[in-house]
């Protein structure tokens, strides 16, 4: 009888903890699956990505403040936004957007380009 | 995703809206779910077959990565179950390989495959087990002060000779944080057998750390940390615990290779002594099999947005 309560508590024990386990899992996915937060759509900064190039080709910020900016692809093909300097790699869909979040940048001009076309999309961020 | 580049992944239009505050205790309550989940009645063994430090960032949706994965036990143990050694086959001249296929399932999740092989000494190549994960990035990189991310992993062995257990559960949390050039990355490992000998015993614990200092893009030097405790409950002595420190050199060559490469150290007597990794991968662009929601969908989510 012990031993029937004993397995039966152990029982719920494990399932309790398979039960958070999926819970955790579960929530993890779900937060994956769509949350950041996009206010101030309007007032962030924006690359345009067409043609085969970005524009503005060189963008202007605000040296020792941390800013976020929009990646657009008006393309019909992917692209990958990547800048060696800022340590930053996103892909982007055709006719999709990201946002970038960058740390607060020294002064100084930082180099990216489109990973997926080498030979045509480049660009530049200056932080003054 | 196995060099030591930080990025990848994209980033969806919003679909759920929470807010940054909301987000922030949503995750703290993520966590304490996660060491409620894992402070039950389990012994962390190193995974030998991948010497890698994940990042929080995914691969981007619709980007596949081929990965091999190899190291070289070049002073190990010459016993079997002693050292990176889980089964009867001793570590000592050991050399593993492991192939991943990982695709990015969205813009913030991944999921891989993975065949372990492995070649004792003077033997021939040989089926060692297989490994299938998902892993996800929480936010945006940057967003936070710490990127945060998860990672979920079934692994099952060719037993004994390779493994004694038959299925294991492994989680974790990542973590990572990017200062200046200096990117910190930190994986603390729980894992759990489901099936085998050891499935009535609690949680190991483990680890997996790097740290990088990224001088180019093609060439980039690192610390790793890989190390196994034992159970969460009844930690290992120090002496048996595995603790290992990798330099590393590691960047992206043309045409998209990544690559990782440096010798071990194995810092206990539980450790094999002296072991050699080397990784390479190749990332491309084969298409989003979950196509993101069309510009119409996201303008329609913007505006309902806006109404709110």
């Amino acid at each position: 009888m012990k031993f029937t309560i004993l397995s039966t508590m152990e029982s719920c024990d494990v399932a309790f903890r398979m039960a958070a386990v999926a819970l955790l899992l579960g929530t993890a996915v779900a937060l994956s699956l769509g949350a950041s937060a996009r206010a101030d759509e309007d007032s962030t900064p924006v690359i345009r990505f067409q043609d085969g190039r970005f524009d503005p080709p060189d963008l202007v910020v605000k040296a020792g403040t941390q800013f976020r900016l929009r990646v657009v692809n008006a393309n019909k093909d992917p692209i990958e936004f990547e800048s060696f300097e800022l340590n930053r790699e996103r892909v982007v869909q055709p006719g999709q957007e990201i946002v970038v979040y960058f740390p607060a940048l020294d002064p100084g001009t930082y180099p990216y380009f489109d990973d997926f076309h080498h030979d045509s999309g480049q660009g530049t961020i200056t932080a003054r | 995703m196995g060099g030591c580049e930080g990025g990848g992944g994209t980033y969806g239009f919003l679909l759920i809206k929470i807010e940054g505050g909301n987000l922030l205790k949503f995750t703290s309550l993520l966590f304490a779910l996660l060491f409620c989940a894992i402070a039950g009645p389990a012994w962390a063994q190193l995974d030998p077959w991948e010497f890698e430090v994940y990042p929080v960032q995914t691969e981007g949706r619709g980007m596949l990565e081929v990965e091999s994965l190899n190291s070289i036990v070049a002073d190990g143990h010459t016993e079997g179950g002693e050292g990176t050694s889980a089964g009867t086959v001793p570590s000592d001249g050991m050399y593993r390989t492991a192939v991943e296929l990982t695709y990015g399932l969205t813009d913030k999740i991944e999921a891989a495959a993975y065949l372990n092989l492995a070649h004792p000494n003077a033997g021939t190549l040989q089926y060692a087990g297989s490994k299938f994960r998902l892993r996800g990035s929480l936010f945006e990189q940057g967003e936070l002060p710490v990127d945060i991310g998860w990672y979920v992993e079934l692994e099952s062995h060719n037993s004994p000779r390779y493994d004694d257990q038959d299925l294991e559960l492994e989680l974790r949390p990542l973590f990572q944080k990017d200062i200046g050039r200096f990117s910190i990355r930190l994986n603390p490992q729980f894992e759990k057998v489901l099936v085998g000998p050891d499935s009535n015993k609690s949680w190991e614990f483990g680890y997996v750390a790097g740290f990088y200092y990224r001088t180019a893009r093609w060439l980039s030097p690192g610390l790793e940390f890989y190390g196994a405790l034992g159970p969460i409950t009844n930690i290992d002595t120090q002496s048996e615990q595995q603790h290992y420190i990798f330099p590393v050199l590691c960047g992206e060559l043309n045409g998209g290779i990544e690559y990782s490469v440096g010798p071990g150290f194995g810092l206990t007597r539980g450790s094999d002594h002296f072991l050699v990794k080397f990784n390479i991968e190749l990332e491309r662009f084969v298409g989003a099999l979950f196509a993101p929601p069309s510009p119409a969908t996201a303008s329609r989510a913007a505006s309902l947005r806006a109404i709110e």
